[in-house]
């Protein structure tokens, strides 16, 4: 009959006295073998599939996946970025011809400049040679007019 | 992974340790997806162990234990962080098993521990000496006879054998996630050991096993 009460306390969960949670303490030591098993059981793990449509619907309910780590991409766009800069450097040190502006005053003025000094290297230059321009020559003085009469 | 009778998991605790715990627990708070993903890594297993055996379908189990985590993720900067992370994790689990029972209305049958003798008098099955399974029955039959044994039991000796006896979780953590007190915690547990014993006895009665 006390098991019959025990049992009857256990089922309608009534408070228990001192001495019952002893003997409850104690039946439980006496049966902690069902632990080994329960954890005796296959555990299954769920699959990859289930897992990326979880993901999907953290995602959607606005997960902020972390963004990339840049790593080893680092300093690779760093020494990019160098190079560029350098290149760039070295472009504009170098000596280009500078280019007459394609219309305006200055572009007249450079072109006339031109223009000039180009006539005046075919023409004017060409007549201040020295056998052109003087009409006497030491030399023609030592033919005499026999030597110069045709024949 | 399976992990057999036999092979001893008292020792076992996948999971994460109360350190990494709070770590994940700031970053999952600011919606960290990659630090919540840890999270579903290192309790996924457990949660749908829990849930596949409270609920006792595998594709019903799979969603549950989605569920579990989606509302785990949506919730998480109001878990106070006063339980761990598992013992938080396991609640939801509960919580989502039961509204899914009461929606399906499922009844689970549960065995009567009290038997007739002959002579009309009620036995009652208090154990009080150690009880040692494995010496008569081999390791499949018990996983069988196991399985069985929660199959039918009432929901809420399932919910304190499983989060006791399976998961680790102390008698305070469970009256913490029921809502009830720890003398409530230890009676069904008691119930649902005394359960387990009594289909096993039952089988060994029957012939089954030599």
């Amino acid at each position: 009959m006390k098991d019959l009460h025990f049992y009857q306390q256990l089922n309608d969960e009534t408070r228990l006295s001192a001495e019952e949670e002893a003997r409850l303490d104690e039946a439980l030591e006496a049966t902690s073998t069902s632990r080994q098993l329960l954890k005796g059981l296959p555990e299954e793990a769920p699959s990859l599939a289930w897992r990326s449509q979880l993901n999907e619907k953290l995602l959607d309910l606005g997960g902020k996946p972390k963004p990339k780590r840049l790593g080893w991409r680092l300093p690779s766009m760093a020494a990019g970025v160098a190079a560029c800069s350098l290149a760039l450097f070295a472009y504009l040190q170098s000596p280009t011809s500078v280019a007459a502006p394609d219309s305006g005053l200055e572009s007249q003025l450079v072109a006339f400049h031109s223009e000039q000094n180009s006539a005046w290297e075919v023409s004017a230059i060409g007549g201040d040679v020295p056998e052109l321009t003087s009409t006497t020559s030491s030399d023609s003085d030592l033919w005499g007019p026999s030597e110069l009469t045709p024949y | 992974m399976s992990v057999y009778l036999g092979a001893t998991r008292l020792d076992y605790h996948p999971g994460l340790d109360s350190q990494t715990d709070q770590a994940l627990i700031e970053q999952c708070r600011k919606r960290d997806f990659e630090a919540f993903g840890k999270v579903v890594d290192a309790y996924q297993s457990r949660v749908y162990g829990f849930v596949k055996r409270m609920v006792r379908d595998s594709e019903d189990a799979l969603d549950v234990t989605q569920e579990v985590f989606i509302r785990a993720f949506q919730a998480f900067d109001r878990f106070d962080g006063r339980s761990s992370l598992r013992t938080w994790l396991f609640r939801i689990a509960h919580n989502l098993c039961i509204d899914r029972s009461r929606r399906t209305k499922r009844q689970v049958e549960s065995v009567s521990l009290i038997t007739q003798t002959e002579d009309g008098d009620t036995a009652y099955d208090i154990p009080d000496v150690r009880w040692n399974p494995e010496e008569t029955l081999i390791q499949e039959e018990l996983i069988q006879l196991t399985e069985q044994a929660l199959a039918t039991m009432s929901e809420k000796l399932r919910t304190v054998l499983l989060m006791h006896d399976s998961e680790d979780l102390s008698y305070e953590e469970i009256a913490q996630i029921l809502a009830v007190p720890v003398g409530t915690v230890k009676s069904r547990l008691f119930l649902a050991r005394n359960h387990l014993k009594a289909t096993i006895e039952a089988y060994r009665k029957e012939g089954n096993i030599s």
